[in-house]
């Protein structure tokens, strides 16, 4: 499969003439991998998925065999779920990287990544309901929080097609990179999450994703129990480098 | 403890104003700081001559955040028995303490912030109901730039107040705003001028706050953050009750 980890980065990608259920699984061990090595810093995922026929993906991973049931309505996205849980999992800086077309479950894969990032020109659109398909693998949940309710019914129910001009204007993509030079400048802004302090990235987000189904009360001890128990080694070359006045060098660590 | 010189209280008309002291440090906030701003939470939610609860600060901006220079806390420190020794230090026990008292002031709170407002001058201002920025600002948490982060509650505050999406600019990527990006963003409710100073450029806005009727918005608030943590059932149930 089109993967790589070059020096501190997991890059994976994902279009239409590739996408099947074993690619799903082989995306998943990548990213329970990219967690589990501490060397590995960030995990990119190169997009580029038209709408496409869901009954033409393959068997279900052999791990997941016994799950796949028979019937008219077919089994339940339980790989696509995995895949979602394995990369929400991912404490590390996560970006998916949008390159001329996004849809249906592949909006999904973006939506669970930290940030969003698509070339100019490109488009989304989710075609599941409007296809009479219930999208089941994340983003009911996902979506409203990251752009308001209003905007993810927009997309997810009325299946409205966004530029990604309109798409940064809602708050959904964070950056969109011209077409000219965008290999460049996105390998670069890859880069530049691999230097940051991957720790201190994790201990964050472990907080907000926590919290989004916590009180209030209940948030703040998870904040102040999450603040006794991690230790972040770089915090100490961030201070030194910020009394030095100089960039910090973060090891992740 | 009462209030020095390093936090300035001053009312006008129906407005108490709690001004950061500290221009030689851009008002960075010590420990003695944050005791007194809680303190002067707790008294304007009491005194009912005041309508409106509004923080800025003097000199060249509102806070540059934590004052990581301060000497050591000598006073009576009402926390004492909450700090434990570990490698990490003590728990933000005070700073959590204090926004929390904020954010539930049954009053109408506004963070005024112009030239910069990072850290824990920003994490006062999320627990604020609303905030004003000059177009100028600095405006954010840059702490992960040095591996560092609060634990007073923005993690669970962020994402409501802006959705989150934005969350991973801010929090995880120590994006710095201007004016018109928290305005863009949906941070904060008005861009004024900084001249000739925040308050002044903001009377208005004050105006009209303190013109709003003082029970109704301590209900509408009160069910506003209480429903954040109920379903949708129990938040019209909490609705009766509160009626």
């Amino acid at each position: 499969m089109n993967s790589s980890t070059q020096s501190s980065v997991v890059r994976v990608s994902l279009d239409n003439s590739t996408i099947s259920f074993a690619r799903f699984e082989d995306i998943r061990n990548l990213a329970l991998q990219a967690q589990a090595n501490s060397d590995i810093r960030a995990l990119a995922i190169d997009l580029d998925v038209e709408p496409y026929d869901p009954s033409t993906m393959g068997p279900w991973p052999e791990r997941l065999a016994s799950r796949a049931v028979a019937g008219s309505h077919g089994p339940g996205p339980i790989v696509e779920q995995d895949l979602i849980r394995a990369l929400r999992d991912v404490l590390k800086p996560t970006v998916a990287i949008i390159h001329s077309s996004l849809s249906d479950f592949a909006i999904d894969l973006a939506s669970i990544c930290d940030l969003r990032l698509a070339v100019e020109g490109a488009q989304m659109i989710d075609t599941r309901v409007v296809s009479g398909r219930a999208a089941a693998s994340g983003n009911a949940y996902m979506l409203p929080r990251l752009v308001g309710l209003s905007q993810a019914m927009r997309i997810s129910l009325l299946g409205e097609e966004l530029t990604a001009k309109e798409a940064l204007r809602i708050g959904y993509i964070h950056r969109v990179i011209p077409k000219l030079g965008a290999v460049e400048a996105i390998d670069s802004y890859i880069e530049g999450l691999a230097k940051m302090p991957t720790r201190a990235w994790e201990v964050h987000k472990m907080q907000v994703l926590g919290q989004l189904d916590q009180d209030f009360d209940t948030a703040m001890v998870h904040s102040l129990g999450i603040r006794q128990t991690h230790v972040i080694k770089d915090r100490m070359e961030g201070i030194k480098a910020w009394r030095e006045r100089r960039d910090p060098e973060f090891t992740g660590k | 403890m009462n209030n020095g010189p390093e936090l300035l209280v001053r009312d006008e008309d129906g407005v108490r104003h709690l001004i950061l002291n500290r221009p030689e440090k851009i008002n960075a906030i010590d420990y003695s700081q944050h005791l007194r701003l809680m303190e002067s939470f707790e008294q304007a939610e009491q005194d009912d001559s005041v309508s409106v609860l509004a923080l800025s600060g003097v000199g060249r901006g509102f806070c540059s955040g934590d004052d990581l220079t301060a000497s050591t806390f000598e006073g009576v420190d009402p926390f004492e028995h909450r700090k434990v020794d570990l490698e990490v230090g003590s728990g933000p026990t005070v700073l959590l303490q204090s926004c929390a008292v904020l954010r539930r002031l049954s009053k109408p709170t506004v963070a005024l912030m112009h030239g910069i407002a990072l850290g824990s001058g920003y994490d006062y201002s999320l627990s604020c109901d609303f905030r004003v920025v000059t177009s100028d600002i600095r405006y954010g948490d840059p702490r992960i730039d040095r591996a560092l982060w609060a634990a007073e509650g923005w993690s669970y505050k962020l994402p409501r107040l802006i959705g989150q999406s934005a969350v991973s600019r801010i929090a995880y990527m120590g994006e710095i705003m201007n004016g018109k990006t928290a305005f863009e963003y949906g941070l904060a409710h008005r861009i004024v001028s900084g001249n000739p100073d925040i308050i002044e450029s903001s009377r208005q806005f004050l105006e009209e706050l303190v013109s709003l009727s003082g029970l109704a918005y301590a209900r509408a608030k009160k069910n506003m953050l209480d429903a954040l943590d109920a379903t949708f059932e129990q938040s019209l149930d909490m609705n009766l009750a509160n009626v």
